[in-house]
């Protein structure tokens, strides 16, 4: 991962409404403890990322959003590699290092940015 | 060109809009995010709703409503600025934020408990609507 990775997120559909994307999906769940799970654009397209995620995790996705390693280190928080084991691509922002009272509005600037350069896979 | 989208809404329009929104948020149930995920508090739905319906701006966009998975909520508004509003649903304490002109922000809590304070969040929104960056 270098400054230019993207970082592919998947979207819950519930935090779309009304076609709008919610800075809910860049909030770390709380079961991730401050981490918010990404994947590392170098080794995986955002296709391939949605796939994974809805086909391989069974998990619901509306679309898979970009955030770059530098925008997330212009906000303030960090990003690195997360590899597991069935799942080598896992990336992390970490928000850690930040007050929890400010992570609403840091998911507000990822989500900003994740807009400004659109939805990077949409199913059909 | 259509002109609709130049008209303000009727206040019946808005009406109906908000109510779908929150019947989207209310139709949700326990493990609505993949398992995870906590659904909202239906009772207290009817009365967050009723206390916007009773207090909302006419000029004001409706904002989007997002579950939690905490089972709380989240109010988003798409105007510049991007205000927000995270609201716990037991304790009713709410929490404001949006980005204001010249790379400043303001952040607010309020416990909307009662009339006056939606009254003053509402308040709030409408000012930061005004000041709104660029």
């Amino acid at each position: 991962m270098n400054p230019a990775t993207t970082l592919f997120r998947q979207v819950h559909p519930d935090f779309i409404r009304d076609g709008q994307l919610s800075s809910q999906a860049f909030m770390p769940f709380p079961k991730d403890e401050g981490k918010l799970s990404v994947y590392d654009g170098d080794q995986i397209s955002a296709s391939e990322s949605y796939r994974h995620y809805t086909e391989s995790m069974c998990l619901k996705s509306a679309g898979a959003w970009g955030i770059t390693c530098a925008e997330a280190t212009a906000v303030g928080l960090t990003s690195a590699p997360d590899p597991l084991a069935d799942f080598p691509s896992h990336a992390v922002i970490d928000f850690t290092a930040q007050p929890e009272k400010s992570f609403r509005k840091l998911a507000k600037k990822l989500k900003a940015f994740a807009i400004a350069r659109g939805c990077l896979y949409m199913p059909k | 060109m259509s002109t609709d989208i130049l008209q303000p809404r009727s206040p019946n329009t808005r009406l109906t809009e908000l109510t779908g929104r929150f019947a989207a948020i209310s139709a949700l149930t326990d493990g609505w995010l993949d398992g995870a995920g906590r659904a909202p508090n239906k009772q207290k739905l009817v009365e967050v709703r009723q206390s916007m319906l009773r207090h909302y701006p006419e000029r004001v966009p409706l904002p989007i409503i997002i579950a939690t998975p905490d089972g709380n909520l989240l109010l988003e508004w798409d105007v510049p600025g991007d205000p927000s509003l995270d609201l716990d649903l037991d304790s009713m304490h709410a929490a404001f934020h949006a980005f204001l002109p010249h790379e400043q922000e303001i952040e607010r809590e309020f416990v909307l408990q009662d009339d006056d304070a939606w009254g003053q969040l509402f308040g709030l929104l409408s000012t930061v609507m005004d000041q709104r960056p660029g």
